[in-house]
């Protein structure tokens, strides 16, 4: 397999530190508008690891889609509650043991099933391109396609009509 | 490249540190964050196994698009809901105060 490039590991490592701190930045924010600004930083670094591993077109729709709009419509929402500043403690359910606990659990069994698979990935095959994904959508998923085109549709008119303030 | 070993142990630490944030927030809205960012970390998990197992159909940056409708359709929805919570009263949207069905 042969050992990667020293840039990539550093770029890699830099997204890594990045992504890991800033997402521990969004839980630990006590200001909500912090912790949308930390989630699109996060989101960001996940964006510039998807074109690490070679996926341009999804990195892109995760800058528009997810660090773009979706932070927009978090960001939006704070805005209009007006949640927001608080004590950590009080932001924080009492049960965080056991959630602490379940999550040490679920994390050995999800490390040990995914690191199972590893012995059996191949070296890196070629990138996925734009075109073959394109292709890929109009063909072999092109039913799912069409689905998640009603599923947008669907929740657009059900946020509208859940958002409307007359009742 | 980089081993894809690393970019899923990546994906499974930022999973779960949001399975965290999501199961300990009280605010919905934090909840909500949270859960994006599993999503995305999913995301990773996808193309990750898309770039290292033969992917003659472009199945794993596929399934990421898919899942990213859901996430969009998702959190759409879920900030409606949100609003439509805050605005019944509960000033400070917490998960708490969806007590309606306790008995």
């Amino acid at each position: 397999m042969g050992s990667p490039p020293a840039g990539a590991v550093a770029l890699f490592l830099f997204l890594a530190v990045t992504v890991v701190g800033f997402s521990l930045a969004m839980l630990l924010s006590r200001n909500f508008v912090h912790s949308a600004a930390f989630l699109a930083a996060a989101l960001l670094s996940f964006a510039g690891l998807n074109a690490l591993l070679g996926a341009t077109f999804l990195a892109l729709l995760q800058v528009f889609i997810y660090a773009g709009a979706i932070t927009v419509v978090v960001v939006f929402v704070v805005m209009m509650t007006r949640v927001g500043v608080g004590d950590l403690r009080a932001l924080m359910q009492p049960q965080s043991g056991w959630a602490g606990a379940v999550v040490v659990l679920f994390g050995i069994g999800l490390l040990n099933a995914l690191l199972a698979f590893v012995p059996s990935l191949g070296a890196a095959e070629p990138p996925t391109t734009t075109t073959s994904i394109a292709y890929a959508l109009l063909t072999r998923y092109a039913a799912p396609f069409e689905i998640s085109s009603l599923i947008l549709l669907a929740a657009l008119i059900g946020a509208i009509y859940l958002a409307k303030e007359a009742r | 490249m980089i081993p894809a070993s690393w970019f899923l142990t990546l994906a499974a630490v930022v999973f779960l540190i949001a399975l965290f944030g999501f199961l300990t927030r009280r605010s919905l809205i934090q909840s909500l964050m949270c859960l994006e960012l599993m999503l995305t970390s999913v995301n990773l998990t996808f193309v990750a196994f898309g770039r290292t197992l033969p992917d003659p159909a472009a199945t794993g940056v596929s399934f990421a698009l898919f899942a990213m409708v859901v996430g969009a359709a998702e959190i759409g929805v879920g900030l409606a809901l949100v609003l439509v919570f805050f605005r019944e009263g509960h000033a400070n949207v917490e998960s708490d105060d969806l007590d309606i069905l306790k008995g």
